[in-house]
């Protein structure tokens, strides 16, 4: 065999190894595309799991909430049996006393709930076009009428404590462009 | 211009839409029925919050005239009760809890301890 021929073998094979390389090479690197789609996906899940979850969880503690505070007028109604508050006795008052506070507090609780969720929204942890078109209303609801329930314990806004809910609450109601 | 009935409709179409992608995801995958069990509320909420933007000459819908809608979205839903799903958007909403509220605190205040 010349050398010359042996040459062209070695290069035919050279050819032939540099094709399969640049086959292997495209194959792999189409699967390594592929697999990062598909971690890509999964991580997308993954992310809409722990959205909803932390969304199902604001939603359940504002529920929670409110299910204590309902449980507690229940209470107050049995004192007050529907007396009028110049109607009732000293009696019913002294009963009443620890219920009420027990109220203010659950009412606390409920803003607790909100202003968690606010700080939720503010910091994009959970969907905030959903958030904002389901709590817009509930949220406005919490600060008007001004002379509602919740008014002494959301104002004055400088020394409240529930910043997150006043930033949102002024966001969607645009009260600083008024 | 929108009716009652057209509006009833077009509710009644969104609600039957959050079901059925309810139903869906539940069919889909057991971890997606726990994020999204809450699609139906959410929906009722939207829902409670679009009626608001509907007046008649210049004037917010009565709570009246809310029901009348929503019986109509209850019929057209074929609910042996159509009157609940006023209720349902209420429940959806924090109105009725705020009105407790607002009633006990009044009530409170009035209270001489």
């Amino acid at each position: 065999m010349s050398i010359e021929t042996i040459s062209a073998i070695i290069a035919g094979i050279s050819a032939i190894v540099s094709v399969l390389a640049l086959i292997f090479s495209i194959k792999y690197s189409n699967k390594s595309a592929e697999s990062a789609k598909q971690a890509n996906k999964q991580a997308s899940v993954a992310n809409d799991i722990a959205v909803g979850q932390a969304e199902n969880e604001l939603r359940r503690d504002i529920a929670n909430a409110k299910i204590r505070y309902e449980d507690i007028c229940a209470e107050v109604e049995e004192i007050t049996e529907g007396k009028t508050p110049k109607e009732l006795s000293e009696i019913d008052k002294k009963k009443l006393q620890p219920k009420l506070k027990r109220m203010n507090s659950y009412i606390e609780e409920y803003l607790n709930a909100y202003e968690n969720a606010c700080s939720k929204y503010l910091d994009k942890k959970i969907d905030v076009g959903r958030f904002k078109k389901s709590y817009v209303s509930e949220i406005r609801n919490l600060f008007e009428p001004p002379d509602n329930a919740f008014n002494k314990f959301l104002h004055p806004e400088g020394t409240s404590r529930y910043k997150a809910l006043w930033k949102v609450y002024r966001e969607w109601n645009d009260l600083e462009n008024q | 211009m929108a009716t009652f009935d057209s509006i009833a409709e077009e509710y009644t179409l969104k609600i039957k839409n959050s079901a059925k992608k309810t139903s869906l995801e539940k069919s889909a995958s057991l971890k997606i029925e726990s994020i999204q069990k809450d699609t139906l509320v959410l929906t009722l909420k939207e829902i409670n919050e679009d009626i608001k933007n509907y007046s008649i000459e210049g004037k917010p819908l009565s709570e009246t005239q809310k029901q009348d809608i929503f019986r109509r979205v209850g019929n057209k839903l074929g609910l042996s009760e159509p009157d609940k799903v006023y209720l349902m958007l209420k429940e959806a909403s924090n109105d009725n809890f705020v009105a407790l509220a607002n009633y006990w605190s009044n009530f409170i205040d009035e209270i001489e301890l």
